[in-house]
């Protein structure tokens, strides 16, 4: 880990060194610094452990390092560190970030804790980084900067982001895919198939994972992103879940649909993967995990059905992988060289292609190239060119929300509690907890 | 030399009425023992298949995991399967950090807790016993209270990613191991002690010199115990390890869950290696371990 | 001195009449030496239990996050979860019926384990290695390999079910079936606890239970009248350490558990039925990074253990025969 006078020393050399330089650089960052006598060596933290990212991560590293990273006179040390299994959990970066082990760069794979980690002080702000990097808001798709930039603050570089389509088995469904709910109640009743009283078959199973989603869908908001205030006990959210009873009903129970869930052996929520519902709503990076996973699906992909008055191509955002500054960062200048290396287009466009996913920065999905490789990225282009896409919720009370907002669907699912009182009670909750987080965070400019 | 076991048997069920014949009763006792044995098979059985279908399962395909009507045993052994686990997890690097940790944890905790466990069993002083209590109270102090507050100590005198956290508590007394020890000290003749303490020997030669030879099960048993806690504690290790390079076993093989989950039979043949050397270790010493148990007189 | 060198086999002489007033003088100042053999324990209690002990019942009072210093807001944290914290009263309640339900029945699958095999019956030492060897399968590996057996579908344990007419259970789904699950896997893990009733069970006088024989008893009668009342203090021992450990379990809900059915987020099993408290403490502690509030809930759980365990061994006492 070196001694601390020592980095310090370094610091200050190349603080004064690479500020001068990067105030003339452009956007892509080549410093030419004279200092480059002695290496800084950066801990970076990755989640990526599936097959394509890992290797994809560590070749992006590799290739800083041998090129622009020997320019800098940084070398990248790449750490696998998965969350734990089933989590999206990050309680090593957490803890180590709160120590003087903390690492000087993280990527996460989820963008959940983003604002919470902002909140909280785990990561610091990239406002002067940005701005002398000659980062421009004009180059990013509105949903993206409003994921790397809230609360005053620019607080993370995007590598890409994702939201849902609508999916259909074509071995299912054949014809044209429904736009309305009538239109997809009808198909869905359809293909449901009860085997002696076991789900063998589903239509749509709503609930697995796309709740944001359906609640757009039917015209609800849990956020209203101008009053910067929560909304979840407002009355057009239970429409998605008296929907959601619908299903239950047709089922038989809930625990139906579960049966029919577990028997796939891989995780929750690949029961389209695996051929046995009609309709689901899925991310962009699916058809790569098809073919590497060796699934045969038939399919086809499009916009999510929506109610009377709700735009076409509504979207929310599901996820995205940031990377972020640690507050405790051993070396926070030469951490940025290398966040704003993997934020630029070229790198982004690497990632994205090889691991399809959307790409933040405008230039990557102009590129023709993009849609060349990725044919079926173009609903997704779609959508985003029809500006109809809901960006995360920018509350640091999010992480809560997300976990009790999934209690909240099992309760009404499983039928313990109504609609209108599910959302009460979250609502309630995420009330209590603003409150109390309002009470020790008195200066936090975001809700 | 007879099993202790064998010594203390009780022959129950098998009174013997006055009157009826030596072979009847005989007979009796005979069918007492094969009925449990072969509960206590049947029951054994059931214990150790999940252990079998680990085994089994490290062999198989990947599409024979979770196949109806269940393969029961593979088409093909895949050996392979151990070998590809082992080159995705660097067994034997782990191993090392583990021992590391694992070895210093059992000699400190052992050393530590039968010099303490002597204070309490062999001396008179005031408010011993009351003491002792404490110590014993401190058995229920869920991990949980003192979690975050040692993470901030061991934070600010830069312990963290280092194994100290882990291994100087060790060296510090541990409350169950010195009750154990306290128990077992107590049953020694105090004659003994006293003849010593006469003859003009300090405590501490009564301890070193009489006390603990004799003390060599009760030592091993909390020195066993000290180890399997340690070779098995996977919190610790998460939060105070941050360098994969000093990942231990059981990190390693949650490690490896998480970045191969898909590949069960793997993970399966992984886990199996973390498990043997434990596995061998209790076949062993089990003789020795339950001697040691009997020889602290629980009872007591 | 002969009687201090050699091995620990060296016939020892017996104290006299003549050597009283020495012993007397010895044991006067035993107090120092006393203090020294057991320095080690005051160190480290002071260190790492007293003054972690105090930290957090200070921190119990602030709301800290563990980057910025804490903020003192005095009794909140209780308040709040008392009065107006749903899934704290939940993972008490889930807390309170595992550990009902798991630790007599632990108790029980043990202690008659270790009846049977303190018979003499052949193969002892496999037996006894079959029951203790779950226990030290690493918490990864039970937790996958139960996923596994439990399945609904495709899981052993289902189809050895199916063989005798009982449909499928789906165990880690329904939220009726979940704590069975957990209930289930800690008999599994009942290992630790035999043996330490066998070392019990050995320890008893053989000629106990001969008088009894010699009065008529017949099995039954034996065990209630001789073998438990002998061994109830290992009894007791056992209940009481596997009530304070069924009431911290972690790891195995933790990972079984570990995403909700609807795949977002949660922990708790299906309508949060699993979710237990020391989960439920991780949560607020490391995913709502919420140090002040995650304190108080340690020290709640610690007031709940200790009422429990002197309440057991005041209770109990009675019923636990001393030599």
């Amino acid at each position: 880990m070196g001694s601390t006078r020592l980095d310090r020393r370094t610091f200050v050399k190349r603080a004064a060194g690479s500020v001068a330089v990067a105030a003339t650089a452009p956007a892509f960052l080549r410093t030419t610094s004279a200092l480059a006598a002695d290496t800084v060596e950066l801990e970076f933290w990755t989640p990526a452990n599936d097959p394509v990212g890992k290797g994809l991560i560590t070749k992006l590293a590799d290739e800083y390092n041998n090129n622009q990273g020997k320019t800098d006179g940084i070398k990248v040390n790449t750490s696998i560190k998965p969350t734990p299994p089933n989590t999206n959990d990050y309680v090593q970066y957490t803890t180590a970030m709160s120590s003087s082990a903390s690492p000087d760069v993280v990527m996460a794979y989820t963008y959940e804790p983003m604002s919470s980690w902002a909140a909280n002080g785990f990561i610091q702000p990239l406002d002067d980084y940005a701005k002398a990097a000659g980062v421009k808001e004009e180059d990013y798709f509105p949903i993206s900067w409003q994921m790397m930039t809230f609360a005053g603050h620019t607080w993370a570089f995007l590598q890409e982001f994702d939201f849902n389509r609508f999916w259909w088995n074509t071995a299912i469904h054949s014809g044209e895919p429904p736009t309305t709910f009538d239109e997809l109640d009808t198909l869905a009743k359809q293909y449901t198939k009860l085997d002696g009283g076991n789900l063998t078959q589903a239509g749509v199973i709503p609930w697995i994972s796309s709740t944001l989603d359906w609640n757009a869908a039917w015209g609800g908001s849990f956020y209203d992103f101008e009053a910067g205030k929560w909304t979840i006990d407002r009355p057009e959210n239970a429409k998605f879940l008296n929907w959601y009873l619908t299903y239950v009903d047709l089922f038989g129970g809930r625990e139906k649909a579960d049966a029919l869930i577990s028997s796939i052996p891989a995780s929750y929520g690949d029961i389209f993967q695996y051929g046995k519902i009609a309709f689901a709503m899925e991310g962009e990076y699916l058809p790569v995990e098809l073919t590497k996973q060796g699934l045969e699906l038939e399919y086809e992909i499009g916009a999510i059905p929506v109610a009377d008055g709700v735009p076409a191509q509504v979207a929310v955002v599901g996820g995205g992988n940031p990377f972020v500054l640690p507050t405790k960062a051993k070396h926070p200048e030469e951490a940025m060289k290398f966040i704003q290396y993997m934020g630029s287009a070229e790198a982004v466009k690497a990632w994205c292609i090889e691991e399809s996913n959307i790409p933040p920065v405008h230039a990557a999905v102009s590129d023709p190239a993009f849609l060349q490789q990725l044919p079926h990225m173009k609903p997704w282009v779609d959508a985003l060119n029809a500006n109809h896409v809901q960006p995360p919720f920018p509350s640091p009370i999010t992480p809560y929300f997300m976990t009790n907002l999934a209690t909240a669907v099992d309760e009404v699912t499983y039928k313990k509690k109504a609609p209108e009182q599910a959302l009460a009670d979250l609502a309630k909750g995420v009330a209590d907890q603003e409150a109390t987080f309002k009470q020790s965070h008195p200066d936090w400019q975001g809700e | 030399m007879r099993d202790i076991a064998e010594l203390s048997a009780p022959d129950t069920g098998l009174a013997v009425p006055p009157g009826s014949t030596a072979a009847g009763a005989h007979r009796r006792r005979l069918a007492g023992r094969v009925a449990a044995f072969l509960i206590v098979l049947a029951w054994a059985v059931l214990f150790i298949f999940p252990v079998y279908w680990m085994a089994v399962t490290s062999l198989k395909d990947v599409s024979e995991v979770f196949h109806l009507p269940p393969v029961w045993w593979p088409a093909e052994l895949k050996w392979s399967n151990y070998s590809e686990a082992l080159s995705l997890f660097p067994f034997v690097d782990y191993a090392i950090n583990t021992l590391k940790i694992t070895v210093p944890v059992t000699i400190g905790t052992t050393i530590s807790s039968s010099l303490v466990a002597y204070g309490f069993a062999r001396l008179r002083w005031p408010g011993r016993d009351l003491v002792f209590y404490l110590v014993l109270a401190t058995l229920m102090i869920p991990s949980w209270v003192t979690l975050v507050p040692l993470y901030i100590l061991f934070n600010h005198i830069n312990w963290i990613d280092t194994y100290k956290p882990l291994v100087v508590p060790s060296f510090f007394g541990d409350p169950f191991s010195i009750f154990l020890l306290r128990q077992f000290f107590l049953r020694q003749p105090q004659d003994l002690v006293d003849a010593a303490r006469v003859d003009g020997a300090s405590h501490f030669r009564v301890y070193t010199q009489i006390i603990l030879p004799l003390a060599r099960p009760a030592l091993a048993v909390v020195a066993l115990f000290a180890f399997i806690a340690s070779w098995t504690d996977f919190f610790g290790p998460l939060i105070y390890l941050t360098n994969e390079n000093k990942y231990t076993l059981q990190l390693g093989l949650f490690n490896f869950f998480a970045q191969h989950f898909v590949n069960w039979p793997g993970f399966m043949a992984a886990s199996l290696v973390v498990l043997a050397p434990m596995a061998l270790l209790f076949f062993l010493t089990q003789r020795t371990f339950i001697e040691g148990i009997t020889f602290t007189g629980l009872r007591g | 001195m002969a009687l201090l060198t050699g091995s620990g086999n060296a016939m020892p002489r017996s104290t006299q009449r003549s050597d009283r007033p020495r012993l007397a003088r010895l044991r006067r100042n035993e107090l120092l030496v006393a203090l020294a053999f057991i320095s080690p324990w005051i160190v480290g209690f002071c260190w790492f239990q007293l003054y972690p002990i105090f930290a957090s019942i200070r921190y119990s009072f602030t709301s800290y996050n563990m980057m910025q210093p804490p903020v003192w807001i005095g009794l909140s944290n209780y308040e709040t979860l008392f009065t107006g914290d749903p899934l704290f009263r939940k993972a008490l309640l889930n807390t309170a019926i595992y550990t009902l339900f798991s630790v007599p029945l632990d108790l029980f699958v043990a202690f008659c384990f270790a009846l049977l095999l303190n018979m003499q019956i052949p193969g002892r030492a496999f037996f006894r290695t079959a029951f203790y060897f779950p226990a030290i399968i690493p918490s990864v590996a039970t937790a996958i390999l139960w996923t596994m057996l439990l399945n609904a579908q495709g899981g052993l344990l289902n189809v050895a079910l199916g063989y005798i007419g009982i449909g499928p259970i789906a165990w880690l789904t329904s939220p009726s079936w979940t704590m069975p699950s957990l209930i289930l896997l800690s008999v599994w893990g009942i290992g630790p606890t035999v043996v330490i009733f066998l070392a019990g069970l050995q320890d008893v006088p053989r000629d106990l239970y001969e008088a009894a024989q010699l009065d008529g008893a017949g099995p039954l009668r034996l065990v209630r009248d001789v073998t438990i009342p002998m061994i109830s203090p290992v009894i007791l021992f056992n209940l009481v350490i596997g009530m304070i450990a069924a009431l911290q379990v972690f790891a195995q809900p933790f990972i079984i558990f570990g995403q909700s059915t609807t795949g977002v987020g949660g922990n708790g099993g299906p309508l949060n039925s699993v979710l237990m408290y020391s989960v439920q403490l991780y949560n607020v502690a490391f995913v709502q990074f919420q140090m002040g509030y995650a304190a108080a809930m340690a020290w709640i759980l610690f007031v709940i253990i200790f009422a429990l365990s002197l309440l057991s061994m005041r209770l109990l006492t009675r019923y636990v025969h001393y030599e």
